[in-house]
């Protein structure tokens, strides 16, 4: 009688087990990266590099127009009369490597610049993402007899953190050098940047930017709201800003109208990618 | 009166074993996405399915990571993964269920397996039922397929259409012409004895 319970007893427990059982032997072992992806809708947080990069082979076309500011009133549609507009090319030569150009009204300001991701968040379990941004500007409007002293560069280290699915972060730490200055500033400057966005549904997310300058008293910083609407291949960024430079030299360091005053630009950014 | 206990476990524990194939096994499985349209091709590859086949049994279960599906466009890999499917949330999709041949379960005796030569073949039309889950939506399904039993393996295919609106995944109206009503999904794959 005991033996026939024990065999019983066996089949009953064999049959107590579900499929659910099968996925032990799949489970484990495949453990993978769990790089995060999306840090940012766009490459710009508002005006500053993002930790996102142009994908390999495809060719990023972004167009930014800054309007004059919002307390000159009716007469000239709070701004809107007056634009600036700055058109960006960049090309993906891998997914972690990018060049752009770029061509700016405001000072006609041509740029030139390599953007590198160096660590992604999660790759081997790091906490952030890690990138890198460089850029050479020309200023041709400076009325100098050596071409050197008509150009600037910039600097920057792109740290970024995705917390969760709708917030991140990103600091800039940026060093500003200029040739040609004037005798009472210093040819290098520092900045550390700040960038957020969080995301209220899947194509809008709300971004914050404000970049202190840390090496000297003498400039105005920069700070901007904005709101990223993404579409499928386009971003379209909207923001309210001190700043009317679109390029790094521009936003850093020369600012001339304060939030206080009613100095606010509007602005956007629309960005389109192009499969090559 | 101990050594017959003892005999029965014995005998049930050989008796397990003589199965010797009894569960089959694959961890890079492929399924194929389509969505496409004339305006945009949508067809995405995830080669790193993994599925267990029990032909004891009859039950199987597939599963695979959202984030292995790769695209010909990297903006469009972002967007089924941040907007769509929301893979950080839902990174897994699973079905588990049974394998039918008609009514009944499909069971895969060890003859079927050994057949008289190396390029021994066995074709069968199946049916999986079962649970489907897919962004966190579980959904029982049924899925008509074939399977081919080999002398040492197990392929499998199977094509079926997903509707995203029924596994809550919204569609925003200005891509909704991009993007295909139905997904149609194709399964293939060869399992080994584990």
């Amino acid at each position: 009688m005991k033996h026939v319970f024990y065999i019983i007893s066996f089949f009953i427990t064999t049959n107590l087990i579900s499929q659910d059982y099968l996925l032990n032997f799949i489970e484990d072992g495949t453990e993978d990266n769990n790089v995060v992806f999306a840090t940012f809708k766009g490459t710009k947080i508002i005006n500053l590099q993002s930790i996102e990069m142009t994908a390999k082979d495809e060719l990023e076309f972004i167009i930014s127009h800054r309007f004059g500011k919002i307390n000159s009133g009716i007469k000239d549609v709070f701004g809107l009369d007056y634009g600036k507009i700055r058109m960006s090319f960049s090309y993906g030569i891998s997914d972690d490597f990018n060049l752009g150009i770029a061509r700016s009204s405001y000072d006609k300001v041509i740029d030139a610049s390599a953007k590198f991701s160096i660590f992604k968040q999660g790759n081997k379990s790091l906490p952030i993402s890690i990138g890198s941004y460089s850029a050479l500007f020309l200023d041709p409007a400076i009325s100098v007899n050596s071409f050197n002293h008509r150009l600037s560069y910039v600097h920057q280290f792109l740290f970024a953190r995705k917390f969760n699915q709708n917030f991140s972060m990103q600091l800039v730490p940026s060093l500003v050098h200029y040739n040609l200055v004037s005798s009472s500033l210093d040819n290098d400057l520092y900045s550390l940047g700040l960038g957020g966005r969080y995301k209220i549904n899947p194509s809008v997310s709300l971004n914050l930017e404000w970049i202190p300058i840390v090496s000297s008293d003498n400039y105005i910083e920069s700070f901007s709201v904005g709101c990223d609407i993404e579409t499928g291949g386009h971003v379209f960024q909207m923001m309210l800003s001190n700043s009317t430079a679109m390029y790094e030299t521009g936003f850093i360091s020369a600012n001339n109208s304060l939030w206080k005053d009613g100095g606010i630009h509007f602005g956007f950014n629309i960005s389109r990618i192009f499969d090559l | 009166m101990h050594y017959r206990i003892i005999f029965f476990f014995i005998l049930i524990f050989t008796a397990n074993n003589v199965f010797s194939y009894e569960h089959y096994i694959t961890r890079n499985g492929t399924i194929t996405l389509n969505a496409s349209t004339p305006l945009e091709n949508i067809d995405p590859v995830n080669e790193y399915v993994s599925a267990v086949f029990n032909a004891n049994t009859g039950d199987v279960v597939f599963q695979l990571k959202m984030l292995s599906f790769k695209f010909k466009n990297a903006l469009m890999e972002e967007h089924f993964n941040e907007k769509y499917v929301e893979s950080e949330k839902f990174p897994k999709s699973i079905f588990i269920g049974k394998l039918f041949q008609g009514d009944s379960l499909l069971i895969i005796q060890d003859n079927e397996i050994q057949g008289p030569n190396d390029s021994y073949k066995n074709f069968k039309n199946v049916i999986a039922k079962g649970e489907i889950q897919i962004h966190g939506v579980t959904k029982y399904i049924e899925i008509p397929g074939n399977i081919i039993i080999q002398k040492n393996s197990i392929s499998l295919d199977a094509t079926f259409a997903v509707n995203p609106y029924e596994y809550n995944i919204k569609i925003p109206k200005i891509v909704r012409e991009k993007i295909a009503k139905q997904v149609i999904v194709e399964v293939k794959m060869n399992l080994f004895p584990k």
